[in-house]
């Protein structure tokens, strides 16, 4: 159970990023969280696993307090929460492996590591994910020879490297076409479904939010201005979300 | 429609109605601004040419351009060759001043002659010189020869096609009783580049009448030398500015903070730390000069001794999934360190030993065997250094954590009440510190002044800076130590290696070495910098993606930011190079070494021919450099 507590986040340059944020997310939903651009949805996925330091309130996973975490107690929460990025955030000079196997460095030795040593279970792991999302025989490549659907399947198997319990998707699928996108939030559903990993997952185009999300939350600017299920979006709580002038593309 | 919108651009509606009649004002605004530029631009530009002595009449004055051209012509024929010369000399008696009895020269027999006008003449008198029979198209030169036999040139003359000349020369002041002597001279270079001619010497050896100057071997010889400078400073200095290059990378530096009690124990323990790296440093060479001087000895201690190391850093730091216990890791740990600290003393002496048993034998090649010896040497000299700056970090990385753990399980006021104290320890010591450098520089010998004063201040400051941290939970160092990294580099930059080389040839004395380490120092101060800016321009994307999986600090680092950054490293590297090789060839106008000493040396002897030799090295060398690592570059980038 994921619990966001007035959550508020204001950067140093005054910006208002989230505006007593209150949610829950139990174990093993499948979350899409919706709004415009700059409502505060990267801000809010980034302060669960505090990339983002928030300025106030509380998130507790399964009674743990990640915000008052200390950086040790923070990085044993942080490899239990794989993360999927818009632009794949992949090293591009580095091959697929090392990619993949950086999602494994939370729980190796930092001497080992640093000379690339992995156990072999988990060159194993690496190779048995690769395989998984489709990626047989790309270990050797480098990442930048990947096309963009491949990049993000490497991204996917980057977080699952890590065995997480929660995948945090920070719109995933933002800069693919619509059949790639469809293969991609595919890929985790099936993890969620199959692996009972609880997702997190913000989302542009309504569509998706209404074919793979069991529960939706909306911010704007900030706030959080929608909680329910995804089929309660009608038209009207369409407009409130993304504004007046909206119009629906999809 | 397009009109419309730009109309409403630019007179927002909300603008009152008066602004329609502003515009012409802003305009009549830019124009005055532009007269004033061009006038301030004008004064600028006439006070440039006043200071720098723009003179035209200068470029235009026949006498120096006459000496321009004599340089230019030399610099077109570099001093590379040298050739046997056969020489023919014609000597014409000659009276100066005329006496008083009258004088007639004798007149020259033979077919090369010449005659002087008139023939006996008060010093300083311009005579004519006209000579016949000589080689045609020749240069001779004209000399006055007093009774002591000096030979003073008049002219330089040359020949038309039938081998005759003529020519004005100034007599020297040089009266005397006696006959004095006018030599006419033409030299003649014995066979060319291209057929040489073998002579054979008195001694028996033959040399050919064509071969090197002895200015193309010098030459040579420093352009070798300038390019291993460039070389060794790169080396060095790329060593040493690639770690430092971090700490002045404000992505990276940005997020570091800690909290008072971490950072505080942390600085407390570096003092700490450096006494006991010396201490090791000392007791493992006491240790270790007691082992008889012998090179295989020490090999063998060497060879042991790193198969230990390697052993227990194995234990020490075992493979995933085996499961060792901590006091068995930590023991392993510290034998490690032992077994390197000795391992690392025996093998200077064996560099030491092994290297000049090496020179001993390999005759020309000896220069390797000193290399070890020397590289023995540096390692001797600089591992009280290495170990007092381990030691630093090590303790100091203690402290952190045992400000970790304390903070975690006192109670929070005692913590609280830890945390300034500490903060205020740190302060202290930093003032402290501080205050003997302030004390060696100006020579202060009041330890009120120095300790106690500072100290108090500093305490004091570190206790508010601890108390304002708690507050804030967290002290940015991180950005202190960015800051402080980005100074010394500036300001380590904005001084020329020329300059700097100044400064060691007076600690180092002349010659490369002061060139060399002059140069390194600019490369460390200028390559941090540029590494540096090269980390803050990372794409930010995969760092953030690294540190969401739970990597540490330096695990980011090494996953996502070196991989980013090797290929503008390597190119900065091959840059530097590319400019060390250029500022070596003038390192040597202040002492340091290289081809630029030659070069500074012909410039103020005049003599323009051997120093273009030194400039055609230079620029084959700097050319050959430029387009070497311009495709290095591309290869790697």
């Amino acid at each position: 159970m994921l619990q966001v507590e007035h959550l508020t986040k204001v950067y140093d340059d005054g910006t208002v990023a989230l505006n007593d944020v209150s949610f829950e997310v139990p174990d093993g939903e499948f979350l899409a969280i919706i709004g415009l651009s700059g409502s505060g949805k990267s801000t809010l996925l980034r302060c669960i696993n505090r990339l983002v330091d928030p300025t106030g309130g509380r998130i507790t996973w399964n009674g743990e307090d990640i915000t008052a975490a200390s950086q040790e107690d923070l990085r044993k929460i942080r490899r239990r929460i794989g993360m999927v990025f818009q632009h794949f955030n992949l090293v591009h000079r580095s091959k697929v492996m090392t990619n993949v196997l950086a999602g494994r460095l939370g729980y190796t030795s930092p001497a080992l590591s640093i000379a690339n040593r992995f156990s072999k279970n988990d060159r194993e792991l690496a190779l048995a994910q690769l395989t998984r999302f489709g990626l047989e025989g790309k270990a050797q490549n480098r990442s930048e020879e990947l096309s963009g659907g491949q990049q993000q399947r490497v991204g996917i198997a980057r977080a699952m490297m890590q065995e997480p319990d929660m995948i945090l998707a920070d719109e995933p699928v933002a800069s693919l076409d619509p059949v790639l996108a469809h293969s991609i939030m595919q890929y985790l559903e099936d993890i969620n479904k199959t692996d009972g990993v609880t997702v997190l997952c913000s989302l542009h185009f309504l569509d998706l939010v209404q074919r793979y999300g069991q529960r939706v939350i909306a911010l704007n600017e900030g706030q959080l201005v929608f909680e329910g299920l995804p089929s309660e979006i009608d038209d009207a709580m369409f407009k409130d979300i993304y504004g007046q002038e909206a119009e629906r593309v999809g | 429609m397009a009109d419309v919108i730009r109309d409403e651009r630019s007179t927002p509606p909300e603008t009152p109605p008066e602004s329609a009649q502003t515009p012409p004002r802003p305009r009549r605004k830019r124009t005055l601004w532009l007269v004033l530029g061009l006038v301030a631009a004008f004064v600028i530009y006439a006070y440039g040419f006043e200071v720098t002595q723009v003179n035209l009449d200068r470029i235009n004055d026949a006498t120096r351009q006459e000496s321009l051209f004599r340089v230019i012509r030399a610099l077109g024929q570099p001093d590379l060759l040298t050739y046997d010369v056969a020489e023919t000399s014609v000597d014409l008696d000659y009276a100066v001043p005329c006496p008083a009895t009258g004088f007639e020269a004798v007149a020259l027999e033979g077919s090369t002659t010449f005659t002087v006008e008139p023939a006996c003449a008060e010093p300083r008198s311009v005579v004519t010189v006209r000579g016949d029979g000589f080689r045609a198209n020749d240069q001779v030169q004209v000399f006055f020869v007093p009774p002591n036999g000096t030979e003073l040139r008049l002219e330089n003359v040359r020949t038309d096609a039938d081998g005759a000349f003529e020519t004005t020369a100034r007599l020297p002041a040089r009266p005397d009783t006696e006959v004095q002597t006018v030599r006419v001279k033409s030299k003649l270079n014995v066979g060319s580049i291209f057929s040489p001619v073998l002579i054979e010497q008195p001694d028996g050896t033959t040399t050919r009448s064509s071969r090197w100057s002895q200015n193309a071997i010098e030459t040579l010889d420093k352009i070798i030398e300038t390019v291993f400078l460039a070389l060794l400073a790169t080396t060095i200095g790329t060593l040493i500015a690639v770690p430092l290059s971090f700490f002045a990378a404000k992505n990276l530096m940005r997020d570091i903070r800690l909290p008072p009690l971490q950072l505080g124990l942390a600085i407390a323990g570096i003092p700490v730390g450096i006494a006991l790296g010396l201490l090791a440093s000392t007791v493992t060479n006491d240790l270790v000069e007691r082992l008889p001087d012998s090179a295989a000895l020490h090999g063998l201690v060497v060879a042991l001794l790193g198969w230990v190391t390697l052993r227990l850093l194995v234990m020490a730091v075992p493979p995933p999934g085996s499961e060792a216990s901590r006091p068995s890791r930590m023991a392993a740990a510290a034998g490690a360190v032992v077994a390197i600290l000795v391992a690392t003393q025996s093998l200077v002496r064996f560099c030491q030993l092994g290297g000049a048993l090496l020179a001993a034998r390999l005759g020309v090649f000896d220069f390797l065997g000193d290399f070890v010896v020397t590289g023995g040497e540096i390692l001797g000299a600089i591992f009280g250094l290495l170990t007092a700056t381990a030691g630093a970090g090590l303790v100091a990385f203690v402290g952190s954590r045992l400000g970790y753990g304390l903070g975690r399980r006192l109670p929070q006021g005692l913590a609280s009440i830890l945390s300034v104290l500490a903060a205020a320890l740190a302060g202290a010591l930093i003032a402290v510190a501080m205050g003997q450098v302030v004390a060696w520089l100006y020579q202060i010998a009041s330890p009120q002044a120095t300790v106690v004063l500072p100290g108090a201040v500093g305490g004091l400051s570190g206790a508010l800076i601890g108390w304002r941290g708690l507050r804030q939970t967290q002290v940015p160092i991180g950005l202190w130590i960015y800051y402080v990294a980005r100074t010394v580099f500036n300001t380590l930059r904005s001084i020329e290696a020329l300059v700097l080389a100044i400064v060691f040839v007076i600690w180092v004395g002349l010659g490369p070495f002061a060139g060399a380490l002059a140069l390194a120092l600019h490369t460390i101060a200028a390559n941090a910098k540029l590494y540096s800016e090269q980390v803050e321009s990372i794409n930010a994307g995969p760092v953030e993606a690294v540190r969401a999986t739970g990597a540490t600090r330096l695990q980011t680092v090494v996953y996502a930011v070196v991989p980013q950054i090797v290929p503008p490293y390597i190119s900065f590297t091959m840059y530097r190079w590319d400019i060390n090789v250029r500022m070596s060839t003038i390192i040597g106008f202040v002492g340091g070494g290289g081809i630029g000493f030659l070069l500074q040396q012909n410039i103020a002897l005049l003599d323009y021919r051997a120093a273009a030799a030194q400039m055609l090295a230079i620029a084959i060398v700097v050319a050959t450099m430029d387009y070497a690592s311009s495709r290095l570059r591309e290869r790697f980038v």
